[in-house]
């Protein structure tokens, strides 16, 4: 009797544990939403790259705003900030010396080459730090490339790129049943040169289609042999003569460039709009076949579209993390590069 | 089909444009090369992430799970792939500073993440997002929070440096409510479950009592409505998450179910199934007044608010077969926007705007599809035996929806980015049914 | 005084109800005991599962083995064919011979649509089945309709046979009222 009273209040008390449990992990459901986000600017922009600055020395916060014990997110940290934006942190003004650098884990690069035009060593004080100039790195590295006629001279894109019979968009479909385009989705505000209209594709379109085409493609590009698809293009380039070592690069020279740096571009998939950008880079290269300078050219666009900046920023990191093999007798015909990349194409494949 | 990678490394066509006649002038002047790079390769993005620094063994701990979980965010998306620590030479108490870039480009890492962990409780992290080729900074955050609270502070790095490496605002900083199924198939018994975005933090709302089904959380993630199996009929409640309480709506005539919150949260959309008609309705939350929106003796249910709440898309089988079709939010302008074959159901639209999820049943499968908001563009992501109830990332870039499985009858837990690729199960505790996938959290 | 025997043998129904599967072919059925006197072949006490060999008159027992009380629906549809319209004639009768019976029509979808488009198709079943009672004189108030969509399959399979079991509109007799 005496047991069976201990059993049933062990067994009450025991559900209303459970009980009690159960509710408070229901309360428990949206944990206390006190995230802050603020923004810490950079321990020191740029420059000194391999000082490893002294541990403590780490930037100083920005004041703790109000420490308000439930301080709203701020989710435009970059834009509120007291420091100067730390984005496009400069780097340092001059490279002349990249290093023999990575993808292929060749020779375990010198640590840091040698001439390395390093600014007056800074302790890292972020505060002294507005300077804002800096802040816009092409600006002022790419003085040089701008001062010339540029840009809007640059030749017409010989010939609209047809993608003359471009072999996957013949193929028919099979499995997925994709329903006809609309036709004629003209993407409004595509600035730069007309390109066809097939190319006109939503941004997703081209590259998403279905899983079959892309291995597909895949398989195409392993069975053509060669460069096949290369060689339909090539009638394109006419109109281009150089030849001759004493006036240009050879095309084959200038094929050989342009697969390296397509062979260090990361592509970013699926960013919104992708496919119908160009990124223009401006490149200034050291005889080594290093970087010395790269800018990217729209930078009106950097700062106002993070689609494309991201775009943009593949691709210079395509040239930063490539090491060119390049003909050194000629350095005066490639020191100075203008590279377009077109990731709608490269994506589209 | 599982771990199909998006990232077949592919090389694409070039055109070698060096330069027309006058650009053989200008090169000659000028002396630059004009260059096209038309080809590329497309992989994850590889990533280092170190663990966080701090000054205390709790904190570096704490730092340690942080990186965990910034990483596991950001593999799972499939845009990135975080290098081996071990490959790291910078130990977190070097990264204080600045990189030695070098020494991460040597691992080929792309981008690198560094963190110090300031204050165990309250929590205090820092974290700065590096161009490693660049050699700069790409973004610098400090966030405070409750140390119980950390998880959520990882995904909010997590989304910071997806934000700014892919362009987009992240996900990973969200809640999935979804139905939770155990028993035979006969007399499944479901609960309403919530968890991150991740599988973290689950739990289970109701007991298994009732029959609950389809959850929408409110687009403030304070509230979750559901359906209930309560007599006298079935019915739409709504409860507050942070205290479990239910918030009364009243009585719905006939059996209201597929409750949907407007974007503003303000109002839901409900389906009322009486006589053997089911039409569309917004409820008022505040004014608790009920309007008719559809009308006729077709089945209208399944509804989804565009993201500015001017448009209703939805399902129904006025055509003769179940279709979606898209309104004015006030219920006038009614058109169809589907018309391929097959059975279509469950339209969602995307947060972004630019597509319609959806399922459909065609020649004996189920997939899971989106469109455009005017039906063109049709693109069927998935196939199986039974794929359903699309749900997508705030982001509108990935869709989780429910597969069931022919042979064991399981249901389980999907994600697939739109591109059709890094489909990849989202483990639950038990089966797993009507996922929605929550705004990121205030 | 039935309507308590009723009541008790109810509370048994469950089981009887999980135990047998049989009560997809419960159309045919008809029981010895019941005296309803349907033509019909007889159903073991053993394979029911329920009270041995008794079946109290205007239970749902009775109604599933002496009357029928499902009928089945084709694909997407609400429509009510013979076989179905027969069932529904002898629910009636049997209905008229208890007045004191209310029922509740559950409508049941199978698998091969989305949830919340079954859950319409199964309230549309159940009203198909409610509008045919009540035009066989079966006053409307004691009719419910409730539909489970999907929910609670009678057949767990998934292949054409299960799919086609599924697709039914239950006539339950409710337990107090």
């Amino acid at each position: 009797m005496r047991r069976a009273l201990i059993l049933s209040l062990a067994f009450h008390v025991g559900l209303l544990g459970a009980i009690a449990l159960g509710s408070l992990r229901a309360r428990r459901i949206p944990e206390p939403m006190t995230v802050a986000v603020e923004l810490v600017p950079a321990p020191e922009t740029g420059a000194n790259q391999r000082t490893a600055a002294a541990p403590a020395a780490a930037a100083p916060l920005p004041p703790r705003e109000a420490a308000s014990p439930n301080p709203a997110p701020r989710s435009e940290p970059e834009a509120g900030a007291p420091p100067p934006p730390p984005e496009p942190a400069p780097r340092p003004p001059m490279r002349p010396q990249a290093e023999p650098e990575p993808a292929r884990a060749a020779p375990p690069p010198p640590p840091e080459p040698a001439p390395r035009p390093e600014p007056p060593k800074e302790p890292p004080r972020p505060a002294e730090k507005p300077r804002p100039n800096e802040a816009k790195p092409v600006d002022t590295k790419l003085a040089e490339a701008e001062r010339k006629p540029p840009a809007k001279l640059e030749p017409p894109r010989p010939a609209p790129r047809v993608e003359p019979a471009k072999p996957e968009a013949v193929k028919p479909e099979p499995a997925k049943p994709e329903p006809p385009k609309p036709a004629a989705k003209v993407e409004p505000a595509k600035p730069a040169p007309p390109r066809p209209s097939a190319e006109a594709e939503d941004s997703f379109a081209a590259l998403l289609k279905s899983v079959e085409r892309l291995e597909r493609r895949v398989r195409a590009e392993q069975t053509t042999p060669g460069q096949g698809r290369s060689e339909v293009r090539l009638p394109e380039a006419r109109g281009t003569t150089p030849r001759a070592a004493e006036e240009g690069l050879s095309q084959s020279e200038i094929d050989a460039i342009r697969r390296q740096i397509e062979r260090c571009w990361n592509v970013p998939v699926g960013v919104r709009g992708i496919e119908t950008m160009q990124v223009r880079l401006r490149i200034v290269l050291n005889r080594d076949g290093s970087v010395a300078r790269v800018g990217i050219e729209d930078q009106a666009r950097m700062a106002v579209d993070p689609a494309f900046r991201v775009v943009a920023e593949s691709a210079q990191r395509a040239v930063l993390s490539c090491h060119l093999t390049l003909p050194p007798e000629k350095y005066e015909l490639w020191r100075e590069m203008v590279m377009t990349f077109y990731p709608g194409d490269a994506l589209r494949g | 089909m599982n771990g199909t990678s998006f990232f077949n490394r592919r090389h694409v066509l070039a055109t070698a444009v060096a330069a027309a006649g006058n650009a053989l002038a200008l090169r000659c002047a000028f002396g630059q090369l004009y260059l096209d790079i038309t080809r590329g390769f497309v992989e994850p993005m590889p990533i280092a992430i170190s663990p966080f620094a701090g000054d205390t063994p709790q904190a570096r701990e704490q730092g340690e799970a942080i990186a965990q979980v910034v990483s596991a965010d950001l593999d799972s998306s499939g845009l990135f792939r975080t290098i081996d620590r071990r490959a790291y030479i910078q130990s977190p108490d070097e990264l204080r500073g600045i990189p030695r870039f070098a020494d991460w480009r040597q691992i080929n890492a792309q981008a690198l993440v560094t963190g110090l962990v300031r204050a165990h409780e309250p929590l205090t992290v820092e974290f700065r997002l590096w161009d490693v080729f660049g050699g700069t900074q790409l973004r610098g955050l400090r966030l405070d929070a409750p140390s119980a609270s950390w998880r959520r502070v990882a995904h909010k790095i997590a989304d910071a440096v997806y934000e700014r490496l892919t362009g987009e605002s992240g996900y990973f900083d969200t809640k999935i409510a979804y139905i939770s199924e155990s028993g035979p198939p006969t007399r499944r018994i479901k609960r309403v479950a919530v968890m991150d975005q991740d599988g973290a933090n689950h739990i289970f709302l109701t007991d298994g009592s009732q029959l609950v089904l389809t959850p929408r959380l409110s687009p403030d993630v304070s509230r979750i409505a559901y359906l209930v199996f309560r007599p006298p009929a079935p019915r739409v409640v709504m409860r507050e998450l942070a205290s479990g309480r239910e918030i009364v709506l009243g009585e719905f005539p006939g059996m209201s179910f597929a409750p949907r919150f407007s974007p503003d949260g303000r109002s839901l959309l409900v389906s009322i199934a009486q006589g053997g008609n089911t039409d569309l309705y917004r409820f008022d939350l505040a004014t608790r007044q009920l309007r008719r929106l559809t009308e006729g003796a077709a089945i209208d249910t399944s509804p989804s608010y565009s993201p500015d709440g001017t448009k209703i898309v939805f399902n129904s089988d006025r055509g003769g077969s179940p279709q979606l079709y898209v309104m004015n939010a006030d219920g006038s302008g009614v058109r169809r926007i589907s018309f391929g074959s097959g059975r279509y159901g469950e339209p969602e639209w995307s947060p972004r705007g630019d597509l319609i999820a959806f399922s459909k049943l065609e020649k004996g499968f189920f997939h899971i599809g989106v469109m455009k908001p005017d039906g063109s563009d049709e693109r069927l992501l998935t196939r199986a035996y039974q794929d359903e109830s699309p749900t997508w990332s705030p982001n509108g870039r990935v869709i989780l929806f429910c597969r069931q499985d022919r042979a064991s009858g399981r249901t389980r837990l999907f994600s697939i980015d739109i591109t059709g690729y890094n489909q990849r199960e989202i483990p639950t505790p038990l089966d797993a049914s009507d996922p929605n996938w929550s705004a990121l959290l205030p | 005084m039935i309507r308590r025997t009723v009541l008790s043998l109810l509370s048994l129904l469950p089981l009887a109800a999980c135990s047998s599967n049989s009560d997809s072919a419960s159309g045919s059925a008809t029981g010895a005991a019941g005296g309803a006197g349907m033509p019909g072949g007889t159903v073991s006490s053993a394979e029911l599962g329920g009270p041995r060999g008794t079946i109290v008159p205007g239970s749902q027992q009775d109604l599933e083995i002496n009357v029928g009380d499902r009928v089945f629906f084709a694909f997407d549809s609400a429509a009510l064919d013979d076989a179905a319209r027969q069932t529904l004639e002898r629910q009636a009768a049997w209905l008229k011979q208890y007045p004191a019976v209310s029922v509740t029509i559950e409508g049941h979808c199978d698998e091969r649509g989305t949830r919340e488009y079954n859950l319409a198709l199964g309230e549309r079943r159940a009203q198909a089945v409610k509008n045919y009672l009540v035009a066989l004189g079966i006053s409307p108030d004691r009719i419910r309709t409730i539909s489970y969509g999907k929910e609670r399959p009678a057949d767990p399979g998934h292949d054409e046979t299960a799919w086609a079991l599924n697709r039914r509109a239950v006539t339950v007799v409710n337990v107090s009222g």
